[in-house]
């Protein structure tokens, strides 16, 4: 009998410290954006991309339009690596996104109550997109 | 006298801890913290001869191109590209420790990359481990579609 009762015991710690563990942690509003598809030619994407740069400060850092590359940094000290991607059959450019900083990748902001926050990845895809959306 | 005594040392123990406190430490920079407060500006591109004295791995089967596109799609999620140009083969990546990448068409494709310590201010002596993940990524990033084709349809 005592046995059984430290069995159950022991069996509704665990259960109870397997619940604890498995709560659900807080989706994002505005989940982490890498790339992004734009139906755009190359060479349009490459001249808003520099314009949207040029519109937030950013100093550009190393640029090679072969390699569709263009690296840019902000004054809070936060790296921009774009790369720009096309595919001639569909007239699709695809633009890679990545914030690093001098310690690593770009860690987003999130609030107290645990949502992140529109963060500069998404800016910079909106404001691309509308970019692109004026040049037409 | 034994009133001066006790005023007297805590003057001294007063003094000796505004000294501690005003102190000031003195922080060593490397020439990449340099490079960092310049955005890079005056950055010297190494040599390829000096970054093929570095570890070698070849990629057969693909062209320049796709090698280079898969490099670069590898290193902007490690670190910073200060420097690319593809017409010379170079890159120059900015992460800990910072390397140069030199990539050329020859029988196959061979990817060169050396680490570059001077930039960094110091050696760590896991790099050769570094250097294998990255060479293994890029190989999986090349040739992933070859091998599991039935993933991508």
């Amino acid at each position: 009998m005592r046995k059984l009762t430290n069995f159950c015991l022991v069996s509704l710690i665990m259960i109870i410290f397997v619940c604890s563990c498995t709560q659900r942690l807080p989706r994002s509003e505005y989940p982490i954006q890498f790339k992004r598809d734009f139906n755009a030619s190359f060479d349009k994407t490459w001249d808003a991309v520099l314009t949207v740069i040029k519109r937030t400060h950013g100093t550009i850092i190393t640029k090679d339009k072969s390699s569709g590359l263009i690296v840019f940094s902000r004054f809070d000290s936060i790296f921009f690596n774009i790369l720009i991607m096309d595919d001639f059959e569909s007239n699709i450019a695809t633009v890679y996104f990545k914030p690093m900083t001098k310690s690593g990748p770009y860690m987003r902001t999130y609030t107290k109550s645990g949502k992140s926050l529109k963060d500069v990845d998404v800016l910079f895809f909106e404001n691309l997109e509308r970019t692109l959306k004026k040049g037409r | 006298m034994h009133k001066i005594i006790p005023i007297v040392l805590f003057s001294i123990f007063y003094i000796m801890l505004c000294f501690g406190c005003s102190s000031k430490s003195t922080i060593i920079k490397s020439e990449l913290d340099k490079l960092f407060e310049k955005n890079f500006e005056g950055l010297e591109i190494p040599d390829v001869d000096w970054i093929k004295e570095g570890e070698l791995r070849n990629y057969p089967y693909k062209t320049l191109d796709e090698v280079w596109s898969a490099a670069i799609i590898e290193i902007i999620q490690q670190g910073i590209i200060v420097h690319a140009l593809k017409d010379k083969g170079i890159i120059v990546v900015v992460r800990e420790p910072p390397f140069a990448l030199f990539i050329e068409q020859k029988e196959n494709v061979n990817v060169y990359l050396n680490w570059m310590w001077d930039l960094y201010g110091r050696r760590i002596t896991n790099h050769s481990a570094i250097s294998k993940a990255f060479f293994d990524e890029l190989g999986l990033h090349l040739y992933c579609k070859d091998k599991w084709n039935y993933l991508f349809d």
